[in-house]
């Protein structure tokens, strides 16, 4: 057996020889790789992504919508008791959007209203609990939040959010600050940190206490909201009579239509969702490296063809068959993974590129390129090893008289 | 070995070559030898069953049936990967076009067959260089083939045929595609060579080629002729083709009367 180092740089040589030949049969290979690396590895980021905003979302939370418009009124203070004291629950999240209200905000150097923003805003009334869920779970950047005081006593108080904070103030501090919603002055009492996941309304609301907005604004009862558990374990049991206890209030009330959400089924679904397409478009990627593979068997099918003479020569002078079935499919290995070591590069510069342009956060598994790495490498031995074979039988006789 | 041993002892030895139904018989019971230090040439017209001999004397081919032993050893029945072994270190071959790899330079193509050999790596360009200055192509060692002359490239193919020191320079046509004058330098190498020692058999159809060597085995139609037979058969023009026959092979001469040098050497080989 010829050495290593002597093998290579032979197989190397001979691919040299022919660059364009060389260049478009690994391209096969390269574009086969680089489809399965930016594939899975887009495909990964996205579905992190996806898991981080439903883990941001709470695994541990149900959102809970009266749907039956035939039931105009929405749960009362003591009746959101009656869920939190279900065993499990840790909070409940009532939220109460309806639709926008005139907010007035007094302009900052000449302190009147006259000269205000008067834009329709979008005014949410919530819990002491919502800054607690899991999403808006994430500090005051200025001030307080609303507190269960505020609730109880219907106070004028106002948190505002992140994104909304930005364009009416631009970064300047506003707490403490009086604001007219609907023509009532509220006191500002904090600016909340920006939200990330799934759920980001709070980024453009103004916030206030459910209370306030339901008997202040005239907003309603609220008719939707979040029942916040333990943990996940808990999530059947909770569900069941979270369930169990909204048919019993709305059938007093004549109705009974109301939705449960899980936002783990969500995100299963989601998750089921992007695993099939990706599944789908690796198997189209992998297609592409078999069409790869077999552009490599038919190169170095035409070579062996081409080098008969050759092959019949080194025969002559002695090398063995596999001395020559080995030359012929280092050269094969070598085509392919030169394209695998391409496409592994390329494949993670899209990923790159893509990760900026869809805006999830960038990572590759070693396990992935290993993969492609692997499949390359199959590709190689695999379609390499019938041309090799041919080239390891050729009679050296015929092969020489060839010329 | 000394000189004097038997080199080269081919016993009876039969071939036919079958495509489908038709068969070619090729080689009717051709028994040599070839003693340590000869030089021989084989001389046939094309279609005799020369290249055919040359083939199974370079351990290219296996006979049907017959015996041939070469450095003492019996190549029929070797597998594949022994005759490979063979080729490689009992053998040096002289092609009639050189047969050169085109893209590496003298030295590489001379150190090819030590690449199939045992030979360390260090040890094996010191031996192509020596056998390329022996055949005085030392000012062209790193020259392609095709920045060489016929009569150069020719000499590359004999330093690459003497460089594992085989025991056996087998040379085809080795001035077919090389005018006269580049074609008497080549066959004075071959002279000194075998002057030095080596033992040369040569298989060609040119009679003045053939008189280079010391002896002369005759062939036609597969059998082997005295110079004299050999001679009257040249003039039966045309010298029949050995094609189209029956799957039947004629019987071959005994071996007796196969004889076999002309160049009035002593009668050695056959027992």
């Amino acid at each position: 057996m010829l050495d290593l180092l002597t093998t290579l740089r032979m197989s190397f040589t001979n691919l040299k020889n022919n660059k364009m030949r060389t260049f478009l049969t690994m391209l096969g290979v390269v574009i086969g790789i680089t489809a399965i690396i930016s594939l899975l590895t887009i495909g990964e980021g996205v579905a992190n992504s996806v898991i981080n905003k439903i883990s941001g979302l709470g695994g541990n939370r149900l959102t809970v919508s009266i749907t039956n418009t035939a039931t105009k009124s929405g749960f009362t203070a003591e009746e959101f008791d009656r869920f939190t004291s279900i065993d499990g629950v840790t909070g409940i999240s009532p939220s109460l959007s309806a639709g926008k209200a005139i907010v007035l905000i007094p302009n900052e150097t000449k302190s009147k209203y006259d000269e205000v923003y008067t834009d329709a805003q979008r005014v949410m009334g919530v819990s002491d609990d919502y800054f607690t869920a899991n999403t808006q779970n994430v500090g005051m950047l200025l001030g307080r939040s609303i507190t269960e005081d505020d609730i109880t006593h219907v106070a004028n108080v106002c948190v505002i959010g992140y994104n909304r904070w930005q364009r009416l103030y631009n970064n300047y501090n506003p707490v403490g600050e009086t604001i007219r919603i609907n023509n009532v002055p509220c006191t500002i009492i904090g600016v909340l940190n920006q939200v990330v996941g799934l759920d980001t309304a709070a980024n453009n609301a103004i916030l206030v206490p459910y209370t306030t907005a339901t008997r202040t604004f005239g907003m309603g009862l609220p008719r939707s909201f979040d029942v916040i558990f333990r943990s996940a374990d808990v999530g059947e049991s909770v569900k069941a009579e979270v369930s169990a206890l909204c048919s019993e209030l709305l059938n007093s009330r004549g109705g009974s239509g109301y939705s449960i959400v899980d936002q783990q089924e969500l995100a299963d679904v989601v998750l089921t969702v992007t695993d099939l397409v990706l599944g789908m478009l690796a198997g189209i990627a992998i297609i592409s490296l078999i069409v790869g593979g077999i552009g490599i068997m038919n190169m170095m099918l035409v070579t062996v063809t081409e080098r008969t003479a050759e092959i019949g020569l080194r025969k002559a002078l002695g090398a063995r068959p596999s001395v020559i079935l080995v030359q012929f499919l280092t050269e094969a290995i070598m085509l392919s993974l030169a394209g695998g070591v391409i496409g592994v590069l390329l494949g993670v510069g899209i990923s790159y590129i893509a990760s900026i342009i869809i805006g999830y956060t960038f990572t590759y598994k070693m396990s992935t390129i290993l993969l492609a790495a692997g499949f390359s490498l199959a590709v190689g031995v695999i379609f390499g090893i019938i041309p090799a074979r041919r080239a390891a039988k050729l009679n050296p006789i015929d092969a020489l008289r060839s010329t | 070995m000394a000189a004097g041993d038997l080199l080269l002892d081919l016993r009876d030895i039969r071939k036919t070559y079958r495509m489908g139904e038709v068969s070619f018989p090729v080689l009717h019971g051709v028994s040599f030898s070839v003693k340590e230090g000869e030089f021989v040439s084989v001389l046939g017209p094309s279609g005799s069953g020369k290249s055919t001999l040359m083939n199974i004397i370079g351990c290219l081919d296996t006979a049907d049936s017959g015996e041939y032993l070469l450095a003492g050893r019996r190549v029929d029945g070797m597998s594949e990967k022994e005759m490979a072994r063979m080729r490689n270190t009992e053998i040096g071959f002289v092609f009639q076009n050189f047969q050169l790899l085109p893209r590496l330079s003298a030295l590489d193509n001379v150190m090819l067959p030590l690449l199939y050999g045992k030979t360390p790596k260090r040890e094996r360009r010191e031996m192509a260089e020596e056998a390329l200055r022996r055949v005085g192509l030392e000012s062209k060692m790193q020259n392609l083939p095709k920045q060489l002359s016929g009569g150069q490239q020719q000499r590359v193919a004999i330093a690459r045929a003497l460089v594992t020191k085989p025991s056996l320079l087998l040379c085809d046509e080795p001035t077919g595609a090389l005018d006269r004058a580049t074609g008497t330098q080549i066959m004075d190498i071959f002279n000194e060579l075998n002057a030095e020692g080596r033992t040369i058999v040569m298989i060609t159809h040119d009679r003045r080629i053939a008189s280079y060597a010391s002896r002369t085995v005759h062939i036609i139609d597969g059998r082997i002729y005295t110079a004299e037979e050999y001679a009257a058969k040249e003039e039966q023009e045309p010298i029949p083709h050995p094609a189209q026959k029956t799957e039947e092979t004629p019987p071959a001469p005994p071996a007796d009367e196969a004889p076999k040098n002309a160049s009035g050497e002593g009668g050695d080989g056959n027992a």
